[in-house]
């Protein structure tokens, strides 16, 4: 079943200007419900595009966005509706938090929804545990959090309208390796306790690799291909072609393949690449 | 002299004068680090470990609370040698948006060379020579916020080594940028560094970026916990993974077989290490 449906998705920036550009290129693609969707792509590959379309940001130049069934580009009411269903957590949304304190902040979203008073509060303390937020920081000013906090804060204000998708942006760009652990830990669990469609975009192979059900690849504003994690790095030369990084260890045994080895094409994380190597030394010795 | 920088028994808090009494956090305790002249430093941290405050202690942004912090001979805590410590260890930050300042990428190059009253017919000459050796002089003309991050941070380090630097201090320049942006600020990092002898301290926290550099520095709760050779460093890897870092994955994947006793080097930090030591290791198991 699937819970965001595009067809024939076209998007053109800067119409009849000499800047004009197509960011989205007759895109068809249907994501299932209850996955964890992987977006990669280089800069200017049309994935923030392509987001941005799901919650209704933007507005197809042709083509439709299918959001549970529904297209909702002409009616405001289901416009309204649909961002309470599908959450956008932008690139460094720390720079969002306004609130006088982090409670509030949390609130907001739930608020517009016109949730009441118990409600709100049930999924601000919920969500701030979910994320890892003591719960004397929630009195605190958003400000007064360190950087790792603040993410964390500001994720959980869009996590607390429980959306049935949620869309992250970057979400672990420029924390450091315990703190993208951290992030990834708190998107899991969200994705285990709610059910819900997880979105997450980035240029981290090895993080989208590690999470991911499905990884769709966007590049020159088409879909390069949309499959699941080993079928997605089996092509690997491929996706080097279209500039992208993919982990290490894939380009390890491609170089070892093309010494002759004969190893599968598909590995992608250290775990898996340390069993392939441990079974194939067993089988020989 | 050998060393461009050299830390002593640096120590550096902040204080929140917000607050009543003022709080005092201590980010540096007792640091003690030279830099040589040409060298490629990486330093790595996890958020909050010191590395930032350190590097800003470097071009006299911060000044030591106690212990001494001389660049190129001079002692930052002397006013008066700022300007000259400003001019030979000129630094870029993370964020390429919070640095450029005009709108046109040669204008924004030449900024600090007109704050200094450099003369006109040199600022151009000095202008051309920097966009080209950071690969953007067919962009002078343009406007800098239509360019990607890694132009513009290229465009960034221009204007710093418009002023002839001796050394760059660089705090996460890639941090928000996309593979091909980190690839071309690290290539550029490189070539300064090897082609024109200047000292590079790099803070990241990419561990196959400080695999490049000649050296590293661990530094955790204000203190330096390892010093060597990217090969020493990321060697120890149950140390760097309690120290809240990582190491390269062909690190860890040869780590971890290793550890299942297989026959392997233990300071692979780089992918040909790597696949030479594995198509070895499994020709040997080929072997009766």
């Amino acid at each position: 079943m699937s819970i965001i449906k595009t067809e024939g998705l076209t998007y053109v920036y800067g119409e009849n200007t000499p800047f004009r550009k197509v960011a989205l290129d007759n895109v068809d693609l249907e994501i299932n419900e209850g996955e964890i969707l992987g977006v990669i792509g280089h800069t200017g590959s049309g994935k923030s595009t392509l987001i941005q379309h799901f919650n209704g940001l933007m507005k197809p130049t042709s083509g439709r966005v299918l959001v549970d069934g529904e297209d909702f580009a002409a009616d405001k009411e289901k416009l309204r509706a649909v961002r309470f269903k599908v959450g956008l957590v932008f690139q460094y949304p720390e720079y969002q938090l306004f609130e006088e304190t982090v409670y509030k902040d949390i609130a907001y979203g739930p608020k517009n929804m016109k949730l009441d008073e118990q409600e709100i509060d049930r999924r601000v303390r919920e969500t701030a545990e979910l994320v890892g937020l003591d719960p004397e920081i929630l009195d605190k000013s958003p400000f007064e959090l360190s950087g790792g906090q603040k993410r964390r804060a500001a994720i959980a204000g869009v996590m607390a309208m429980e959306p049935r998708v949620l869309i992250l942006d970057e979400p672990a760009s420029g924390l450091d390796p315990q703190g993208r652990d951290r992030i990834f830990e708190i998107i899991k669990r969200y994705h285990e306790e709610k059910g819900s469609t997880v979105l997450i975009v980035s240029h981290s192979m090895e993080d989208i690799a590690r999470l991911a059900d499905r990884i769709l690849v966007m590049n020159e504003g088409k879909v390069f291909c949309c499959a699941e994690p080993p079928a997605v790095f089996s092509r690997s030369t491929e996706l080097e072609q279209i500039g992208l990084s993919v982990p290490q260890v894939t380009r390890v045994f491609n170089a070892l393949n093309e010494l002759g080895f004969g190893l599968p094409q598909d590995v992608y994380t250290v775990k898996y690449a340390e069993k392939v190597l441990r079974e194939r030394l067993e089988q020989e010795s | 002299m050998n060393n461009f920088i050299q830390a002593k028994n640096l120590k550096f808090s902040y204080i929140n004068e917000m607050e009543e009494p003022p709080v005092k956090t201590e980010v540096l305790k007792d640091v003690t680090l030279d830099v040589k002249k040409g060298e490629f430093l990486a330093v790595l941290g996890h958020n909050g470990s010191g590395k930032s405050t350190l590097a800003k202690c470097f071009n006299a942004i911060n000044i030591p609370e106690s212990g001494t912090v001389t660049v190129n001979g001079l002692d930052t805590a002397d006013e008066d040698n700022l300007l000259a410590i400003r001019k030979s260890a000129g630094m870029v930050f993370q964020n390429p948006d919070n640095q450029i300042v005009a709108t046109i990428v040669e204008e924004d190059v030449a900024f600090a060379l007109e704050n200094l009253g450099v003369e006109p017919a040199e600022i151009r000459r000095r202008v051309d020579e920097a966009l080209k050796t950071v690969g953007m002089y067919e962009y002078r003309l343009h406007a800098p916020h239509k360019l990607s991050g890694g132009q513009k941070q290229r465009v960034a380090i221009a204007g710093v080594i418009a002023m002839k630097p001796d050394c760059i201090l660089l705090d996460e320049p890639t941090a928000m940028l996309d593979p091909r942006g980190r690839k071309e600020v690290m290539d550029t990092i490189k070539q300064l560094n090897r082609e024109q002898g200047v000292t590079i301290v790099l803070i990241t926290h990419y561990m196959d970026e400080a695999a490049q550099a000649d050296r590293v520095v661990v530094i955790d709760e204000g203190e330096i916990m390892l010093d060597g050779t990217p090969k020493q460093i990321f060697s120890q890897v149950d140390t760097m993974k309690n120290l809240g870092l990582d190491v390269p994955q062909v690190t860890e994947l040869c780590h971890r077989l290793r550890k299942a006793g297989c026959n392997l080097p233990a300071d692979v930090i780089t992918e040909e290490e790597c696949v030479k030591a594995l198509a070895q290791l499994l020709r040997k198991g080929a072997q009766p």
